[in-house]
């Protein structure tokens, strides 16, 4: 057969071809079986915590985000200008323009409720705090925040002009006080003076440590009769659908009236948001240095594997063999390599998903951060088919230099050495 | 006679060491025949498997020609000197290299892979050579499970079975005792005489180059003596 119909024949040669690098790759693969089983161990760990990690970060953040939205934020709250920078009785809002409740009347809002939000001072027969005292509407906080499902003690608040107080369990213990007892709520009045009342405590609630200790609830009316405030509100807190809603919804809220002050639940707790956008950057650090310690690993024992049948590639060589078939018998060792391993990783990952998707718990530092005490992770396919293409192209990447350095620099001569 | 399968023309190679120039040939003057059977005989550093390396297009001449089967070497690229070697011509090393992973059939039938034969014609050419090289009962075996002699009728029959016209060994028989070399060199005669296949062989064993018919001295880098 001559040269010239060699090169004719080529493409009916690569098929065959294929057929003779693919089995040639796959027995190479085991012929150091603790090496190769050692580095798609390293590979199998690093794919699989990649899922877990992702999987568990993910729940983190989505649990983080529906606790702070269910602790009074909401999905956004309407406030008077100012008031969030000195929350008290002087910034109210005194009605919510026409333009802006029929928004709020609207199918997309899936929950409103009126708040009445100042700081006082609580006050029992032995023991007195500083606290935020709430005025809520029983009734429309339900779905909206905690306190409904939070009480453990007691009852929840049953009307609008409810004469009783709802305290957390920590503030109860610290003003040595509990449910039946009346404790004094002091606050500044709109015409300025100092204004308290007695409450009979009706409820105790549990919550995140901040909220048990500084908030306590009233009726929306109480709160507005203890104040003087007639109707007036301190703030509305709404919730959509959907979370993807958000942005828009208070974007058109606030083309309609810029007289009041309309932010979204990330811009009204920024530290969670900070975390989490923390938490979603610790991710994509982790599968870094995960793939940069797998890569030196791939590397290595490819670079290994390579130098020690240096005198096998010049006899391929030798033998007619192409650059570009040893070049790919290489690569695909590798990617034999990261395809067992990354598939088991994945595989092991998503089992150790599901076998969490019933919940977490954390423990209760976790309320100590504001975060979720319990979380739920769910597997996010597009996640793992997303590390599962990047972790087999990086890794066939980074066997690219020593398949380069096998089929550029080994001397078809090596063979011959030794015998000279 | 027909023109020569080999034809080595004035042909020097000088390898850089450092700052020394080493000749390892020195003006080559070389013409070989198809079907011929020789020795290339010399002390170790005398040069024969570098003449050998530059018949056989492993490695590059640093002056002169080369010319294999009517194709001249210094014009080919690396692709081009590999498709020679797959085509035309079959190596024998001392050291045998097989390849450990794969079965003697499978290092048999490696070439033909390479030539694109189609699998049944490869099973059917390899148990044929296997056969003739008094192996045909191993062909399942790897290379570790066989002895060197063994091994080395693997590589002869490798290095025949794509029908190459010329097969060239490299102290085929260094790593043999002498009653295996003796076997190989007989065999490797029997296929010179029934293919006319063209065998050079460098050596310094006194056994291999006595059994050539032609024999070739080769010292100091060059050819010291043709008989």
């Amino acid at each position: 057969m001559s040269a010239q119909q060699l090169n004719q024949n080529s493409q009916s040669r690569f098929g065959r071809s294929m057929s003779l690098i693919l089995p040639l790759a796959w027995r190479n693969l085991w012929r150091n079986k603790r090496r190769s089983l050692l580095t798609m161990l390293a590979i199998f760990v690093a794919v699989m915590s990649m899922v877990v990690l992702g999987a568990f970060m993910r729940a983190w953040s989505s649990a983080t985000i529906v606790e702070t939205i269910n602790n009074l934020t909401g999905h956004g709250q309407i406030h008077a200008l100012q008031y969030l920078d000195d929350p008290n009785i002087d910034y109210r809002i005194k009605a919510i323009p026409g333009s802006i409740a029929n928004h709020l009347n609207s199918a997309e809002v899936t929950h409103r409720a009126d708040r009445v939000r100042v700081p006082a001072m609580i006050r029992s027969e032995r023991e007195n705090s500083p606290v935020e005292l709430l005025g809520i509407q029983p009734a429309q906080e339900k779905g909206l925040s905690f306190i409904s499902e939070a009480i453990i003690d007691g009852r929840y608040l049953e009307s609008n002009a409810d004469k009783g107080i709802i305290l957390g369990k920590k503030l109860a213990d610290r003003l040595q006080t509990k449910l039946g007892r009346r404790v004094v709520l002091m606050s500044q009045h709109q015409d300025g003076s100092i204004s308290e009342r007695g409450y009979r405590v009706v409820g105790i609630f549990t919550s995140q440590p901040g909220i048990e200790k500084f908030n306590v609830f009233i009726s929306i009316q109480s709160a507005q009769a203890l104040l003087g405030i007639g109707s007036d509100i301190s703030e509305v807190t709404f919730k959509l659908q959907s979370r993807e809603q958000i942005a828009g919804f208070v974007q058109r809220l606030r083309n309609e009236n810029s007289e009041l002050d309309i932010q979204a639940w990330d811009e009204l707790q920024p530290f969670t948001k900070a975390m989490i956008e923390m938490s979603d950057g610790s991710i994509l650090i982790w599968i870094l240095v995960s793939f940069t310690v797998v890569s030196f690993g791939l590397i290595n024992t490819l670079l290994m594997a390579v130098f020690e049948r240096m005198r096998e590639f010049g006899l391929f060589q030798a033998l007619g063999m192409k650059t570009r078939w040893l070049l790919l018998q290489i690569l695909f060792e590798s990617t034999f390599m990261m395809a067992v391993a990354t598939a088991a990783g994945l595989i092991a990952g998503i089992l150790i998903v599901i076998a969490f998707e019933g919940g977490l718990d954390l423990g209760v530092g976790a309320s100590y951060f504001g975060a979720a005490q319990v979380v739920y992770p769910e597997l996010d396919w597009s996640e793992v088919s997303y590390i599962g293409v990047l972790v087999m192209f990086l890794g066939v990447l980074a066997s690219l230099y020593p398949a380069i350095k096998a089929a550029r620099n080994v001397p078809v001569d090596v063979l011959s050495r030794a015998t000279n | 006679m027909d023109k020569p399968i080999v034809i080595c023309k004035d042909v020097w190679k000088i390898y850089q060491q450092g700052e020394v120039k080493v000749e390892a040939l020195r003006g080559v003057d070389l013409d070989i025949f198809q079907g011929e059977f020789v020795s290339l005989a010399g002390a170790s550093g005398s040069g024969k498997t570098t003449l050998l390396n530059m018949i056989g297009g492993l490695d590059s001449v640093s002056s002169g020609y080369v010319e294999v089967d009517g194709d001249d070497l210094s014009g080919m690229n690396k692709n081009g000197l590999a498709d020679l070697r797959l085509s035309k011509i079959g190596f024998v090393f001392q050291a045998y290299n097989l390849i450990p992973v794969l079965t003697a059939y499978e290092n048999v039938e490696f070439i033909m892979q390479l030539q694109g034969v189609p699998a049944e014609r490869r099973r059917e050419l390899s148990h044929e050579i296997l056969g003739r090289v008094g192996i045909a009962d191993m062909g399942e075996r790897k290379p570790a499970e066989l002895s060197g002699g063994q091994q080395q009728r693997v590589a002869v029959a490798r290095a025949l079975v794509s029908n190459p016209s010329i097969i060239l060994a490299d102290e085929p028989t260094a790593n043999l005792d002498s009653k295996t070399s003796e076997s190989l060199l007989e065999l490797m005669a029997e296929l010179n005489q029934e293919s006319q296949t063209t065998f050079i062989v460098a050596t310094h064993d006194p056994q291999v180059i006595e059994f050539t018919k032609r024999k070739i001295l080769i010292s100091d880098g060059k050819v010291a003596q043709d008989c």
